[in-house]
């Protein structure tokens, strides 16, 4: 072997050497900043932040932490005239196959850990579809929160779908029968609980 | 103090040389890559199939305009260095791209140019990713982390077309090739270990910020939401400690795994949590996908060795389980001698039209019995007479007007049981069977009618006027083998059938097809699944004619084993070449016949009948042809 083989051979094994602990060290601080957390952890992942952007690896695996806690569900109403109004709602357990369902679930329960901005253009995205769906120019999302009835509820004789266990947002018009721009929603506000019915979106 | 010193430092120096061997040793010793390869498969399905999921929604979801608009998600990653190539797909292209990324996702399942698939699966799986992150859950995490590895590693080295295509040659040889360990499947396999600890090292130190998991209330939460739930499982109201249990264990699982995995004895107990927890939560909150996801993974801390032997265990069970049996004629004839002869007091077989009559065909033929045609269409009870025939009844052949008997060559070595002559009465055979069948037949006797007559030892003893054939090899054709393999089969069975076909062919498919017209048109075949078996064979029987099919071989292999074979039998030969391998045969074998691909199993047996009967007009590579049997031969060929 030649002195430059070696020598190419030696640095090729020093810069695999660095990669594997930048890479251990950048796949165990990804996480790091989920709140609540330190300065220190939250600047410590910031080192590592494009790598783990750039290889989709920046996750916070917190599966069902630091609570279950409830479920988000997005429904939509949209006006007939001469007709009662069309409602649906996903995710909805009709939808198969089972992922194609947690896509939806996903839909309904990810939007709210992005962006503010990027919220909003979800949820006019959402309104845009399912309103050129049904061929409808207004539509209105309503966005649920199912909390899970507790063991002594059920004890009591309690069921996972009795309505008080609904909280819905305040409904958030969208019209697109003008410039295709959606209307301002009403302030977030929380109503009396109110069952809705499950429509398929289909 | 200078010694002190020098003696400290040298500690820690000699510490420090044993923590980067340690380290070394930890990350880059060779490893096999046998698991990478399980991985692979598992985690490839797995991409095939959330891929052609997403090809359900694939405008509402990745539309310029759908669920989630291109220029949102384009502004919300504007500061980061993220790629999707779904980024710079025109609206018109999204369905042809999908598609081609399945298509990609299934050559990296099957292993088909891994080096490069693995690396496409990969960038297929965070392009999806990245650009419906609303979307996102569990499953996609672990895919990419995953297929990121397997792109790392030599995933593609076992379990993979590549492999198999790499070790074709050698695998016709009968060996197999070893599987170069490597350091980069080391890497690939602890990192897969390393992340599997992070994530849950996370999971379970994100669920200590929260109180329902001190509770214990968390599984309950989780059991009771309706959304994720597949199955109702509020009954655990009335037994709350069960999801109290599990919610305190999944605590300690999730933050100790990254300690005890490292146990070797706390390993499998770990592992075997974890199974059962993601499996609850495919079963139970119809996460199938993500469940299985994560245990892919566990395959990583597996013995390589271990997994090794089941899966040739699991290969052995199915090919035991599909594979005909090595001897199928010997297999197969006891039973039938056994119904044929049960239900028909007299059998005989039909004579095509044109045919000589029987008494004719005994008179001229020279040709042998053949040891198969005869138990399968002349046997008749044993407590039948000979001397007192009853009317015939006839059996008739699959393909009745090629129903006939073998030929062999000059060569006259019956191995037919005995074969008694009684004037113008059907012929009866008797032979060295068992004493007795299952119906309590006596098998010592045994009539055949439209045989020709055996050009062998055949005693005319007037005294006895029953001319005998002794056959001390029939007693083999009636004891069940249940070989192993094809070569532990012959090791024990002495086969003497000059009048059976030798064919020789690799591809089990077509191996099966020609025995299987060879079995329909009443010629005798033994077959050989390879090389070595067919020259086993060769040597064990006397073939009357060797047909070698050259698919799956090279020409030099070809010509390898033709020229063997012409070394152990003088039996004609008929090679069924590709053009390249026609060119080789022609050139270094003589004596062989060739057919050329695409060649049908009719003009296999018409080509074996013109070369053992004497028709001129078949090619050959050194234009010799075998001697010319009699018309009537010919005619029952």
């Amino acid at each position: 072997m030649s002195r430059f083989s070696r020598i190419m051979k030696r640095t090729g094994f020093v810069l695999a050497n660095v990669w594997v602990a930048f890479h251990v060290f950048a796949i165990f601080i990804a996480p790091a900043p989920m709140p609540p957390a330190s300065p220190l952890l939250v600047d410590a992942s910031r080192i590592a932040l494009p790598y783990n952007q750039a290889l989709f690896l920046n996750h916070g695996y917190h599966f069902f932490a630091p609570d279950p806690g409830s479920s988000t569900l997005i429904s939509y109403e949209i006006e007939r005239s001469g007709d009662v109004p069309l409602k649906g709602r996903f995710p909805d357990t009709s939808i198969s196959p089972r992922l194609r369902y947690h896509r939806y679930f996903m839909l309904a329960e990810n939007v709210w850990g992005f962006p503010e901005e990027t919220q909003d253009e979800v949820l006019k995205a959402y309104a845009r579809h399912f309103s050129a769906k049904h061929q409808a120019d207004k539509i209105s999302l309503v966005v649920l929160s199912h909390q899970p009835s507790s063991i002594a509820r059920m004890q009591a004789g309690g069921k996972l779908d009795d309505p008080d266990t609904y909280t819905e947002e305040a409904p958030m018009p969208f019209d697109f029968s003008g410039t295709g721009q959606a209307q301002e929603s009403e302030p977030d506000r929380v109503l009396e609980p109110q069952p809705v019915a499950a429509a398929s979106i289909h | 103090m200078n010694s002190a010193v020098r003696n400290t430092i040298h500690n820690w120096y000699q510490s420090f040389q044993t923590g980067v061997r340690a380290w070394t040793e930890f990350w880059f010793a060779p490893a096999d890559p046998f698991m990478l390869g399980v991985i692979r498969i598992l985690t490839g399905w797995m991409l095939v199939y959330n891929l052609l999921v997403w090809g359900i929604d694939l405008q509402a979801f990745f539309g310029v305009n759908g669920l989630q608009p291109l220029q949102t998600i384009l502004d919300f990653h504007a500061s980061s260095p993220v790629f999707s190539l779904w980024f710079y797909v025109p609206a018109a292209w999204i369905p042809t791209v999908h598609w081609i990324c399945v298509g990609i996702a299934a050559l990296f399942f099957l292993g088909v140019g891994t080096r490069v698939t693995s690396i496409l699966a990969y960038l297929i799986t965070i392009s999806y990713s990245q650009r419906v992150p609303v979307a996102n859950f569990g499953l996609d995490q672990i895919l990419g982390l995953l297929c990121l590895y397997l792109a790392i590693g030599p995933s593609g080295a076992c379990l993979s077309f590549d492999a198999w295509w790499k070790n074709r040659k050698a695998r016709q040889q009968g060996i197999t090739l070893p599987v170069p360990a490597s350091s980069s499947a080391r890497v690939a396999l602890r990192m897969i270990q390393l992340h599997l600890c992070v994530i849950y090292f996370w999971a379970g130190y994100s669920k200590l910020k929260g109180d329902s998991w001190f509770s214990g209330e968390a599984m309950w939460q989780a059991m009771a939401n309706q959304e994720y739930q597949t199955m109702d499982l509020t009954g655990f109201a009335w037994l709350p400690w069960v999801p109290y249990l599990i919610a305190h264990v999944t605590i300690i699982w999730e933050v100790y795994f990254c300690v005890a995995i490292w146990n070797r004895t706390l390993r499998p107990l770990w592992l075997l949590i974890g199974a059962g927890m993601h499996f609850g939560i495919g079963a139970f909150m119809g996460m199938w996908t993500f469940g299985l996801i994560m245990t892919f993974a566990y395959f990583s801390f597996s013995d390589p060795e271990k997994w090794r032997r089941r899966f040739a265990w699991a290969q052995n069970s199915i090919r035991d389980l599909f594979a005909e049996p090595p001897l199928p004629e010997l297999l197969q004839e006891e039973p039938l001698l056994t119904e044929v002869a049960s239900q028909a007091p007299v059998a005989t077989l039909s004579v095509p039209s044109g045919t000589p009559s029987r008494s004719s065909a005994v008179r001229e033929s020279n040709a042998a019995v053949a040891v198969a045609a005869p138990a399968k269409f002349v046997a008749t009870p044993a407590n039948s007479n000979p001397s007192v025939s009853p009317a015939p009844e006839t059996l008739s052949s699959p393909t009745e007007p090629e129903s006939v008997l073998p030929p062999v060559r000059q060569a006259p070595a019956p191995a037919a049981p005995e074969l008694v002559e009684q004037a113008d009465d059907p012929p009866a055979v008797q032979g060295d069977f068992p004493e007795a069948d299952a119906s309590g037949g006596n098998w010592r006797d045994f009539r055949a009618t439209q045989l020709p007559e055996p050009a062998g030892e055949i005693h005319d003893d007037p005294a006895d006027e029953r001319p005998r054939i002794n056959t001390p090899v029939i007693k083999n054709r009636f004891r069940r083998v249940s070989p192993r393999s094809m070569m532990s089969a012959f090791e024990n069975v002495e086969i003497h059938a000059e009048t059976a076909l030798l064919l020789v062919a690799l591809n089990s498919d077509e191996r099966n097809t020609l025995r299987k017209y060879f079995r329909e048109v009443d010629i005798v075949c033994r077959a050989a699944s390879s090389a070595d078996a067919a020259l086993t064979l060769a040597m064990s029987m006397k073939p009357m004619a060797v047909v070698v099919a050259g698919t799956l071989m090279k020409p030099d292999e070809l010509v390898t084993v033709l020229d063997d074979l012409n070394d152990i039998t003088t039996a004609p030969m008929i090679a069924l070449t590709t053009d390249s391998q026609s060119l080789k045969v022609a050139e270094d074998c003589t004596g062989v016949h060739l057919l050329h691909y695409p060649v049908s199993p009719v003009e296999i047996r018409e080509t074996l009948q013109k070369i053992l009967f004497g028709d001129g007009s078949v090619e050959s590579s050194s234009g010799h042809h075998p001697g010319r049997l009699s018309d009537v031969e010919a005619d029952a060929f």
